[in-house]
């Protein structure tokens, strides 16, 4: 017995050796960046699929570019587990062992457990989520890749008041729920279409339906939008909500098509139903490349992750995207920062200088953005904002718009 | 004036719903004296499984509609027997305590055997409306509410008249009284538990079907709180006319208070009804047990 | 409680006190060194966990008074933590009040709020009791968004900034440190205090039966309310606290799983003792801790990547609830109960215990 425990810890001992020597070997610079991702919490299924992904962008350019500047990107996936309180928790032991000069960060738990401190923990954080407009605010250390979803609805929405054939303010119906984030963009969108797109005869709106978050049944608050006569429905954002609106929609023998985000509607349902063909019509809108283009620039980096970098086909997906962009803008960054001070000099401060130096050009970003120019005054590309639109034809996925389509530049703070 | 009737019409379907999982609640406590907090998610359990038989193994309806019965009958049991059995005679807090243990662990068994994608759930009822006037009902709802007054005209006359139903209403009085009887404690809890796996199970095809689903529908359990608590937890007749009240409470809600809290009102509603309830008349309508007060 | 051989009170204030003999005031003198340096010479991440579980460990303090020995259930400790978080916050971010104001101001609103819940105590039980508190967190949840934007930030929240007490400026994570334990050891100092006396006794006798505590002279009515209002006073405290450590308030960081999980805490820990409240607290969060830590490590392991994180997720659910559930049932008075018949047979030995 007594040798067996020898033996054991003797194992143990050797390999820990191992380890600490197996580190020893560098000549490049490394830089630890950690991840703040959600393995046990309510969004883990999406980070499954965000985790390698990550892994991949940067393997890939630490073999590309990485190893022309002599710096090595080590990524640290910590659990957040979605919870501010966890997050909050975690971030100092987070900066004490990465000492990171740049972060990816995972969504709004992060971005209420963090703002505040950033600017004193001089560390800059990539998202891949769009804004919400409570995080609209100046001098902030974080950086998202989409910009409001107000923005990219908007720019949906003036694109679908310009291909309607008819000549009339285009009618437009919120069908929302109470959570939070949901009220924010209709609030948005609404004070949008009232201040600047009905005075100009572009658009009215109709109606404005509120449905539990789980609805049993949300044919009343459909009648009521078909009753208006609406065109376009905006504002679902829970499964629960699509299933029921599709139900009553089926019931009421009318497709009025909704706009929202691609992760929301489209692509879960396609998923789920084998079959797009309830959302024929339906818009979807985000700005960045499109998920129905396979033929795309896009497509063809993620299919040189998928050949050399462990990445599977079944990957790609709304959800992914946001992965891909906020890999693929981080390590740009950090590119630039080199550019800069050199591989030896990186710090969060320098990384967060050269967010504002120069912009990141479609190319640099591989194609899955427009080029994003960032500014102090906000945490997103606040100009030249473009998106691209995707919907449902003929039973098929496709994209609505090839070319990036601009969106409204006067959007003011709600 | 439409839209009024429309959401009236509508909240009392959503209301016969919520009292048809409110019956399982009812059924364990008027057998058992235990409240499981845990009926959400024994719902979506049997969501999820006929989920499992219809879309994602292709069975033809009618065999998944069982296997789905049969199986949340044998979870019913297997909860009562694991985990209720050793706790028989403990206090009121323990009880408590263990089945809101039961609801976190089997939320997090449905995690684990079915992710938190969703899942579309083929529909049992066909998908067109009912006409009415100038309104559709959905199909499924509507029969679903018949079915409810169904069972419940059914289980009334269960514990009211047969012997059965009638022994376990007296081992929900005093189960030590019982047991000195003669009458079967242990297979009352049984029956009463495997009953509720089935009603459960009926509420969640109910409510799914047709439609995508995610874990998220779980949280119908606890809306269908108050209903259960409106009715009084021992009368199963009640809660026909708690389902009602409550839903079209709900509707009406919706229609006039929604648009001026931005939402959301129909959803704390039952709750702010509850806590009235609960304030004025704990019993409800027809429970017949007193509530110790001070 | 048997004392150790040789120890016996001569006095009223020695049969009160709680640590009685040399030995027990070197141990507490040891764990208060340990505690108060650990920042000191621990990582950064070490001080992170430590300030959560003090905030935690008031609250769930707090519950303890209410739910173990008030025998009331309260499942709405977290709206309450909620109502204090948010009052805190307010008060600092419109009114600029100092924090030795706007903390016991904090506790006060939230126990306001509780005490309203504990009315409903006084009138029902047991299940019924429970509801009302989950109603509670509904309730809390739809008041804080709807109320105007003015007050509490409603979808926004409330951000604020580094609260500063006679000039030290709270913003580095060791100073809210001990800003966070020493108020957490008055509170459970506090507490301690509170189940000794008069009050305390008042509370069992209530848990055991309400009906022969009224016929013997207690105003079950009073000190029904009161368990609440302590209850949520020290959730408050807590919320409070965790305002200025996270500085941003939003009520949807305060939902009905969290006051499942500092219920789960006391059942672990054991009802009916502050030192049961401790332990169960410490032993849970260092078990949420060892998942969060090895969640990742895990995946990385070309075995088990197939599981997956969300496996994890589902899988600390599972372990919450089959840990409550197997605490009720094998172990129904809790950890502190094993610590109790351990320190007896260590007192007593050798003989048998």
């Amino acid at each position: 017995m007594r040798k067996r425990v020898l033996i054991i810890l003797g194992i143990a001992l050797l390999s820990v050796v191992l380890c600490g020597v197996g580190q020893g070997f560098a000549g490049v610079t490394k830089y630890k960046v950690p991840v703040i991702s959600d393995f046990s919490g309510s969004w883990a299924q999406l980070f499954k699929a965000w985790i390698p992904i990550h892994k991949a962008v940067f393997a890939w350019w630490n073999d590309t570019e990485g190893k022309k500047m002599g710096v090595e990107l080590e990524l640290k996936h910590y659990d957040g587990r979605y919870d501010s309180s966890v997050i909050a928790s975690m971030w100092p032991g987070i900066l004490s062992e990465c000492k990171p000069i740049i972060a990816l960060g995972g969504g709004g738990a992060d971005v209420a457990a963090l703002q505040q401190r950033l600017p004193k923990d001089l560390v800059p954080v990539i998202y891949g989520t769009p804004t919400y407009g409570y995080g609209w605010l100046p001098d902030q250390w974080l950086f998202m890749v989409r910009p409001l979803y107000v923005q990219e609805w908007l720019g949906a929405l003036m694109w679908f008041i310009n291909q309607h054939p008819e000549k009339r303010p285009v009618k437009v119906a919120f069908l929302s729920c109470q959570i939070a984030a949901a009220m924010d963009i209709v609030n948005g969108v609404e004070k949008y279409i009232n201040e600047v797109l009905e005075p100009k005869g572009l658009a009215k709106l109709v109606a404005k339906e509120f449905t539990d978050v789980n609805p049993v049944d949300a044919s009343s608050q459909v009648k009521k939008v078909i009753d208006a006569q609406s065109d376009i429905v905006l504002g679902i954002a829970t499964p629960a909500m699509a299933s029921a609106y599709i139900r009553a929609c089926e019931m009421y023998k009318v497709n009025i098509p909704t706009l929202a985000s691609p992760h929301h509607t489209i692509w879960p349902f396609g998923k789920a139903m084998k079959t797009y063909e309830p959302f024929e019509g339906h818009l979807v809108v985000a700005a960045h490349a499109a998920i129905a283009d396979k033929s795309g620039n896009a497509y063809a980096f993620f299919k040189i992750l998928i050949d050399k970098y462990g990445l599977n086909d079944e990957l790609w997906s709304p959800s992914s995207m946001m992965a891909l962009t906020q890999s693929v803008l981080a390590v740009r960054a950090v590119e630039h920062a080199i550019k800069k001070v050199g591989p030896e000099k990186l710090s969060g401060q320098a990384v967060y200088d050269a967010m504002f130096a120069a912009p990141f050009t479609q190319e640099e970003l591989m194609y899955t953005l427009p080029t994003l120019e960032f500014t102090k005054d906000a945490p997103f590309c606040n100009k030249n904002l473009k998106v691209l639109i995707e919907t449902v034809k003929n039973g098929k996925y496709v994209v609505a718009t090839p070319e990036w389509v601009p969106t409204p530049t006067d959007v003011k703070k709600w | 004036m439409i839209s009024l009737l429309s959401h009236i019409i509508n909240g009392a379907l959503s209301g016969l719903l919520y009292a048809l999982v409110a019956m399982g609640f009812v059924i364990i406590y008027r057998s058992a004296r235990v409240f499981n907090f845990a009926q959400g998610e024994v719902v979506i359990v049997g969501a999820f499984l006929f989920w499992t038989f219809a879309q994602y193994l292709e069975f033809p309806l009618w065999l998944s509609l069982i296997l789905s019965f049969a199986i949340s009958l044998v979870l019913g049991l297997l909860i009562e027997r694991v985990v209720l059995r050793p706790l028989v005679g403990e206090e009121l807090f323990a009880l408590v305590m263990v089945t809101i243990g039961l609801l976190v662990f089997i939320r997090g068994l449905v995690l684990v055997i079915w992710g938190a994608d969703v899942h579309f759930v083929p529909p049992v009822f066909s998908m067109k409306g009912i006409k009415l006037g100038p309104l559709m009902l959905d199909r499924g709802l509507v029969y679903g509410a018949l079915m409810t007054i169904g069972v419940a005209i059914l289980f009334s006359w269960f514990f009211n008249r047969t012997r059965l139903g009638l022994e376990m209403t007296a081992v929900a009085e005093d189960h030590r009284i019982a047991l000195s009887l003669g009458l079967k404690v242990k297979r009352s809890i049984a029956v009463a538990w495997a009953i509720s796996g089935a009603l459960c199970t009926l509420a969640a095809i109910i409510f799914v079907s047709g439609k995508g689903m995610t874990f998220v529908a779980a949280d119908i359990g606890l809306a269908a709180l108050p209903v259960a608590l409106l009715a009084g937890l021992e009368s199963i007749g009640g809660l026909i006319l708690a389902g009602l009240l409550i839903g079209i409470s709900m509707g009406l809600a919706e229609h006039f208070l929604d648009p001026v809290f931005q939402g959301g009102v129909g959803a704390v509603l039952p709750f702010a009804v509850m806590i009235i309830v609960l304030l004025i008349r704990p019993t409800g309508l027809f429970g017949w047990k007193t509530i110790e007060r001070i | 409680m048997t004392l150790p051989a040789g120890v016996y009170a001569e006095t009223y204030d020695q049969d009160h006190a709680l640590i009685r003999t040399r030995p027990q005031w070197i141990w507490f003198a040891l764990l208060m060194i340990f505690v108060l340096t650990l920042p000191l010479y621990s990582s950064g991440k070490v001080t992170g966990i430590m300030i959560v579980m003090w905030i935690t460990l008031i609250a769930v303090v707090g519950l303890q008074i209410n739910v173990g020995y008030a025998g009331q259930v309260n499942m709405g400790q977290s709206a309450f933590m909620g109502v204090g978080a948010y009052t805190a916050g307010a008060l600092s971010f419109h009114f600029h009040l100092p924090i030795w104001l706007t903390i016991p101001a904090a506790g006060i609103g939230a126990a306001l709020f509780g005490s309203m819940f504990g009315l409903a105590a006084v009138r029902v039980k047991g299940f019924y009791l429970a509801l009302t508190t989950i109603a509670a967190q509904y309730v809390f949840a739809f008041i804080m968004i709807k109320l105007p934007k003015a007050w509490f930030g409603q979808i926004e929240g409330l951000r604020l900034n580094p609260v500063s007490l006679f000039g030290i400026e709270f913003d580095s994570d060791i100073r809210i440190y001990y800003l966070v334990a020493s108020v957490a050891i008055i509170m459970i100092y506090g507490a301690w205090g509170l189940v000794r006396s008069r009050t305390g006794r008042a509370l069992v006798a209530i848990r055991d039966n309400d009906n022969a505590a009224d016929i013997i002279g207690i105003n079950v009515f009073y000190y029904k309310s009161l368990s609440f209002f302590v209850g949520a006073f020290y959730a408050g405290i807590a919320g409070a606290l965790w305002a200025y450590y996270i500085r941003y308030v939003l009520s949807e960081m305060f939902t009905l799983w969290l006051s499942v999980w500092y219920l789960g805490m006391l059942i672990v820990g054991g009802m009916g003792s502050i030192l049961g409240a401790i332990i169960g607290t410490v032993v849970i969060r260092l078990l949420q801790e060892f998942i969060t830590y090895f969640g990742p490590w895990m995946t990385e392991f070309k075995l088990l990547s197939g599981i997956g994180g969300e496996i994890i997720f589902a899988s600390m659910n599972m372990l919450l609830g089959g840990v409550i559930i197997l605490f009720v049932i094998f172990e129904p008075r809790g950890l502190v109960h094993r610590w109790n018949i351990i320190k007896e047979s260590y007192r007593i030995w050798p003989f048998p215990h």
